[in-house]
């Protein structure tokens, strides 16, 4: 069925936001791009959803949004859970966009902890969900005293605290929101994306922009603007290893959840990126079937994630 | 006034859009082209991408600064279809209306436009600034975010602009940030736009 994209729900501007309120976000998105990774307040609005379901990443997606995207929403790296759909649908309703499960057909991608494996192109759009946009918050509560750290720089406080991880540990313990340098100049919070995702950020060919709705935040990062995770000479980053391969499709180079598949505690490591998974399957199933040698036998993911524990 | 009979935007909310998307892509991509499609009747002094961007960014929360050069109808044209604010003084301006790079004695120099502060570097002036075309002025070498490897530019600026441009991105986070703006085609350069060489002069 066709419809016409301006007569989607009534009562509504396209996008939900009027347009005044999209004017406020694009100016301050153009001054976050010309100062990578620098927080920009903006006038967060009231959305129809609560604080906590991605209301910083919906007023970005919708500032940015025209009738000809396609929109792929993901939670943790899926496309099925309780906050994707709805907010897939919600901008269904007020944009009448088309929307995708496939990274590669996506022109804007809205996320909440993951970083899709399939690199991302030039063109595209990630619209991060943030919860607190500030760094140095566990370090400095004060917001004045953060802002003049900023300013100045002064971001030593931060590596002394990584540092005593090492002390402590051996090793760096910060497994999400891993803190990293932008273009040399501004320190970071990627939101809560596993340390994983983090060379991801570097250099990257879409654009990435981050809304925090609470906090009334935005920030960016370019195209190809450099992104280090903060590290030391003699404890270097590194990123989580599984020694394991997915269940369902093999790959050894993705990040991968443990899931619960049934009542007697059994257990699987499969990709935590639904998509890249399907693939990857599917792929893998043409290949099979042109070599005739057909497993009838295979599962599909969803029916065990819908029923695993996704923590 | 007659100026202000002349429309806006056709489709107001997908034209402003379109034309901010082409600002995004131009910004996050220095010294690339963009030519977002709008249909729009401009005034005269203003190109109709220049007008388009204006239309796109403007509104009563924001003080634009025009070049004195600039004919009456942008005024009045800009007052009537965006309800923004005007200041004769650089330092107020978040909006800069160039329509004559090479009219210097009507143009301040870059740093006499808002820097933004050292927390607040977002505060700075962005400048509109309209460009013959981007093929005949000297040719400059950029690097920077947005930028893979570099990129060789050759709008049609005045050498001043560059010497200016230098120091602007010598007091990063701090400085302006310009939309280049010809007929239909629009360049971003953000204040990280590094110069690294000028390039030898091209004989035409
Ligand atoms: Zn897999």
């Amino acid at each position: 069925m066709i419809v016409s994209t301006d007569n989607l729900e009534p009562g509504f501007n396209f996008a939900y936001l009027d347009e005044q309120t999209k004017r406020s976000i694009r100016r301050s998105l153009l001054k976050a791009i010309a100062i990578p990774g620098h927080q920009i307040p903006f006038g967060s609005r009231e959305m129809p959803m609560s604080y906590g379901w991605g209301t910083g990443g919906i007023q970005l997606t919708a500032s940015i949004i025209g009738k000809n995207d396609k929109l792929k929403v993901i939670d943790q790296g899926a496309d099925d859970t309780t906050n994707a759909v709805n907010i897939r649908r919600f901008f269904k309703k007020v944009c009448g966009v088309s929307t995708t499960e496939k990274t590669a057909e996506a022109t804007i991608i809205q996320t909440r902890h993951r970083i899709p494996e399939t690199p991302l192109r030039a063109g595209q759009t990630m619209v991060y969900q943030v919860p607190i946009p500030e760094p140095l918050r566990w370090l400095e509560p004060s917001e004045v005293e953060t802002r003049k750290m900023h300013a100045l720089s002064e971001y030593g406080a931060m590596y002394v605290r990584l540092y005593e991880d090492i002390t402590q540990y051996g090793y760096i313990a910060t497994a999400y929101d891993y803190p990293v340098m932008v273009n040399d100049r501004y320190m970071m919070r990627p939101s809560p994306i596993p340390r994983f995702d983090n060379p991801k950020l570097h250099m990257s060919e879409a654009l990435q922009i981050f809304g925090a709705g609470r906090e009334k935040r935005l920030y960016a990062l370019p195209p190809y603007t450099s992104v280090k995770s903060l590290d030391f000479e003699d404890y270097p980053f590194t990123i989580e290893s599984w020694g394991k391969a997915c269940e369902f499709c093999g790959a050894t180079n993705s990040y991968l959840d443990e899931v619960v598949v049934d009542n007697h505690g059994g257990r699987l490591w499969i990709c935590s990126d639904t998509d890249y998974c399907s693939q990857r399957q599917s792929a893998q199933r043409q290949n099979a079937a042109a070599v005739s040698v057909v497993n009838t036998s295979s599962v599909s993911p969803e029916i065990f994630k819908n029923g695993g524990n996704r923590s | 006034m007659v100026t202000t009979t002349l429309p806006g935007f056709s489709e107001p909310v997908h034209e402003a859009q379109r034309t901010f998307k082409g600002l995004l892509d131009a910004l996050s991509h220095p010294g690339q082209l963009y030519s977002p499609t709008v249909k729009i009747i401009p005034p005269e002094g203003l190109t109709p991408i220049c007008a388009s961007a204006c239309l796109t960014l403007l509104d009563l929360e924001t003080i634009v600064w025009l070049q004195p050069t600039l004919p009456n109808t942008v005024k009045n044209w800009l007052g009537f279809h965006t309800g923004c604010q005007f200041s004769e003084w650089p330092q107020d301006a978040t909006f800069a209306i160039i329509g004559d790079m090479s009219s210097q004695s009507s143009l301040p120099d870059l740093k006499d436009f808002n820097q933004g502060s050292a927390e607040d570097p977002e505060h700075s002036t962005t400048m509109l600034i309209q460009v013959q075309d981007f093929t005949s002025g000297i040719a400059q070498r950029l690097n920077g975010p947005g930028i893979l490897e570099s990129i060789e530019i050759a709008p049609n600026l005045p050498k001043t602009f560059w010497d200016q441009w230098t120091r602007n991105h010598h007091t990063y986070p701090q400085g302006v940030d310009c939309f280049l703006l010809s007929h239909n085609t629009v360049m971003g350069l953000p204040r990280t736009a590094k110069v690294l060489a000028t390039c030898p002069q091209i004989t035409h």
